[in-house]
C-alpha cells in the first residue's frame, strides 16, 4: 500500500506531510520520554547545572531499560522490514503483504510501533524506491497511524471483551482496510480517481489481504514473545 | 535478540526467492482503475529491492533485503548512541563521519547524471558536473622534465551543486622523489550561458593552497588565485573549448613571481562516435618564471559504460623551459 509520488495533488501530499510529522514527533516524544530518566539532582550539580536546568533536555538521561527498548524496536523493525518483503498471492493475479502496524504495537506499544513503522517506511521509500519521497507523509499517516496507532486501540478495547489472540487477530485484520480506506480517501481527494471508484476498490481487495495480515501478525506475535522469553523480556 | 535478527535474515531471503510478484493491493487497483501511470519512477540506491551492480533476480533482491534490515537497525543504533553521548558528540564521532560517508555514497551513486571528462586534457570545457552528481577523476602522470623525473597522481572530486554550478578539489601526490603532497586545487565553476548544449561560456575560480613542502621540491611555495574564462563551440562534429585565464600569483616562502595569462585551446574529435574520442590540445602562458610552459598533448578517451571513462595521453614542450615529455592515464566516473 506504498503510495508512489504522483498519485497524490501536492496540497494533499503537503498536509500529511505536516499530519505525519505531527503523529511521528508526538510519539518520538512519548517514547523519548518512557526510554530516559531524569538525572538525578546532584549529578546536575557535579556536572555544574543548576537545578533549574532539571526541565531541560539536559536533564534526561537513557536509562538501561531503555536502551534494552530502543534495540528492541530496532528488532522489531528489521523483522517488519523483512517481512513486508514478502508479497503473498491474494486471488486474482493481486498480492498482499503485511503491514506489520498492530504486531509491533502490541509488543512495543503505539508510540514505539508508529517509529518503528515511520522508520520502515522511510528507509523503504528512500533506498528502495518503494514509496514515493513526497508521498511518504501519507504513507506514514496510513499505515503508521491509521494501521498502526488507530488499530492499535481496537485491540486495546477489544482485549477486554475477548481472549487476547482474538483481539490481535481482529485488530490486524481491520487495521488493513483501515489503511487502505485512508489511502482511498486521499487518492480521491487529490482527484486521481473518483471516491465511488476508489473506495470499494481498495477495501475490498484489503479485506482480504486483511486475514492474511491478521494471521501473520498472530504468529510474529507468538514467535517474538517465544524468542524473547529466555532473555528475560515479555 | 540475534534469533530476531537471523530470523528478519531469513525472511527476507526467503521473501526474495518465494514472494509474488504479483501486484500488491494498491497498484491492483491502480490498475484496475487506469491511473497506475500516474506514478513516477524514481531512483534510489537499491530500486525495487535490487542491487544494481547484480543482474535482477533473487540473489540480487535477498542482498538488498539484507542491506535494508541493516540499515534499519543502524538507524535504532544511532538512537541510542545520540540519547547515551548526546548529538554533538555524535557529529564529532568518526563512526557517524563514516556512516554519513557510507550513506553519501550509496544515495547517490546510483543516482546519475551525464557530465563530461576533461581528462587527460588541461584545458576545461564548459559542462558544469550535474546538480546533485558527482564526479570523481584519477590520473597517473610521469612526467620528464629538463632535470628530473616526476610520477603524480592527481584525485580530483567534483558536485553540482546547481544546474549550473559546481565546486571541486584536486589533490596531486608525487609518488617519485620526492615524494609528499603538492598543492591542492579547490575550484568552482559557474556557467554563464549555454546553447543546444554545443554552445557555451563558463567562468572558473581556481584557489591553490600552499600546502605542498617547497623545501623538498613540492609545489610552487605560493598560494594563487585564477579566474578563468572558457568558452566551448561545436563546429560540425568536433568540440572546440577556448580557456583564457589570468593567474594571480602570490609571493610565499620567498620566491619572486608575477601574475601571468595563461591560455590554452583544445579540439576533441568523436572518433568511435558515442563510445569515445581522440583529443588535441595547446597551452601557453606569458610568464616571465614559467611553472607551466607551452605543451601541445595528444590522447584519447573511451567509455566502458555510460558513466565511466578511461584515458590516456601523451604531451611534450615547445620550448627548453622545463617540460620535456609527459605520459598520462586516469579514469572519470560520474555518479
Amino acid at each position: 500500500m506504498h503510495i508512489p509520488d504522483g498519485f497524490l495533488d501536492p496540497k494533499i501530499s503537503i498536509g500529511m506531510t505536516g499530519a505525519a510529522v505531527v503523529v511521528f514527533g508526538y510519539s518520538l516524544m512519548r517514547v523519548r520520554e518512557a526510554v530516559t530518566a531524569l538525572r538525578p539532582a546532584e549529578v546536575l550539580a557535579a556536572a555544574g547545572r543548576g537545578a533549574g536546568n532539571v526541565a531541560g533536555s539536559v536533564g534526561r538521561v537513557l536509562t538501561g531499560d531503555g536502551e534494552r527498548a530502543i534495540y528492541k524496536m530496532g528488532m522489531v523493525a528489521a523483522l517488519v522490514f523483512a517481512a513486508q518483503m514478502f508479497n503473498f498471492p491474494i486471488s486474482q493475479g493481486t498480492s498482499g503483504h503485511l503491514i506489520g502496524g498492530v504486531f509491533s504495537a502490541v509488543i512495543l506499544g503505539p508510540f514505539a510501533g508508529t517509529i518503528v513503522i515511520s522508520v520502515v517506511l522511510a528507509v523503504q521509500s528512500l533506498f528502495f524506491a518503494d514509496g514515493g519521497l513526497l508521498a511518504m507523509g501519507a504513507n506514514i499517516v496510513n499505515m503508521a497511524f491509521f494501521g498502526t496507532i488507530a488499530a492499535y486501540y481496537i485491540y486495546y478495547f477489544l482485549k477486554k471483551l475477548i481472549p487476547e489472540w482474538m483481539a490481535i487477530w481482529a485488530a490486524a485484520w481491520a487495521a488493513v482496510p483501515l489503511a487502505a480506506f485512508a489511502c482511498a480517501l486521499e487518492l480521491g481527494f487529490s482527484g486521481t480517481i473518483p471516491f465511488n471508484q476508489v473506495i470499494p476498490a481498495m477495501v475490498n481487495v484489503h479485506v482480504v489481504i486483511g486475514v492474511a495480515e491478521a494471521l501473520i501478525t498472530l504468529a510474529l506475535v507468538n514467535t517474538f514473545r517465544t524468542m524473547l522469553k529466555g532473555e528475560g523480556q515479555p | 535478540m540475534k534469533k530476531i535478527f537471523w530470523l528478519a535474515v531469513v525472511i527476507s531471503i526467503a521473501a526474495a526467492f518465494f514472494a509474488s510478484t504479483h501486484p500488491d493491493g494498491l497498484d491492483f487497483a491502480a490498475a484496475e482503475l487506469s491511473f497506475a501511470e500516474k506514478g513516477q519512477d524514481r531512483t534510489a540506491p537499491m530500486p525495487d529491492y535490487s542491487l544494481q551492480f547484480l543482474p535482477k533476480g533473487s540473489v540480487s533482491t535477498s542482498l538488498a533485503g539484507v542491506a535494508g534490515i541493516l540499515i534499519t537497525l543502524a538507524i535504532f543504533w544511532l538512537a541510542v548512541y545520540i540519547l547515551k553521548e548526546g548529538s554533538k558528540k555524535m557529529v564529532k564521532s568518526k563512526v557517524f563521519l563514516f556512516l554519513v560517508c557510507v550513506f553519501y555514497i550509496l544515495y547517490f551513486s546510483f543516482n546519475f547524471s551525464p557530465a563530461f571528462a576533461a581528462r587527460p586534457l588541461v584545458t576545461d570545457d564548459f559542462y558544469t558536473v550535474a546538480q546533485g552528481g558527482y564526479e570523481l577523476e584519477m590520473g597517473y602522470a610521469s612526467t620528464q622534465n629538463q632535470a628530473s623525473l616526476a610520477n603524480v597522481t592527481t584525485l580530483s572530486f567534483k558536485r553540482g551543486f546547481l544546474p549550473n554550478f559546481d565546486l571541486g578539489i584536486e589533490v596531486p601526490y608525487t609518488s617519485s622523489s620526492p615524494a609528499g603532497f603538492n598543492d591542492i586545487l579547490l575550484h568552482a565553476k559557474y556557467r554563464l550561458f549555454e546553447q543546444n548544449g554545443d554552445e557555451g561560456m563558463t567562468a572558473r575560480v581556481d584557489f591553490k593552497f600552499d600546502n605542498g613542502n617547497l623545501s623538498q621540491g613540492l609545489g610552487s611555495g605560493d598560494n594563487d588565485y585564477c579566474l578563468m574564462l572558457i568558452y566551448s563551440k561545436m563546429i560540425g562534429q568536433t568540440k572546440v573549448h577556448l580557456n583564457f585565464g589570468h593567474v594571480n600569483v602570490g609571493i610565499n616562502a620567498g620566491i619572486q613571481s608575477d601574475d601571468y595569462i595563461a591560455y590554452t585551446a583544445a579540439l576533441e574529435y568523436p572518433a568511435w562516435g558515442e563510445k569515445g574520442d581522440i583529443v588535441a590540445e595547446y597551452a601557453a602562458n606569458n610568464a616571465n618564471f614559467s611553472p607551466n610552459p607551452a605543451f601541445v598533448q595528444f590522447g584519447a578517451r573511451y567509455c566502458l559504460a555510460s558513466t565511466f571513462k578511461i584515458d590516456a595521453g601523451y604531451s611534450f614542450g615547445l620550448n627548453n623551459l622545463t617540460l620535456r615529455n609527459s605520459l598520462t592515464a586516469g579514469i572519470h566516473w560520474e555518479f
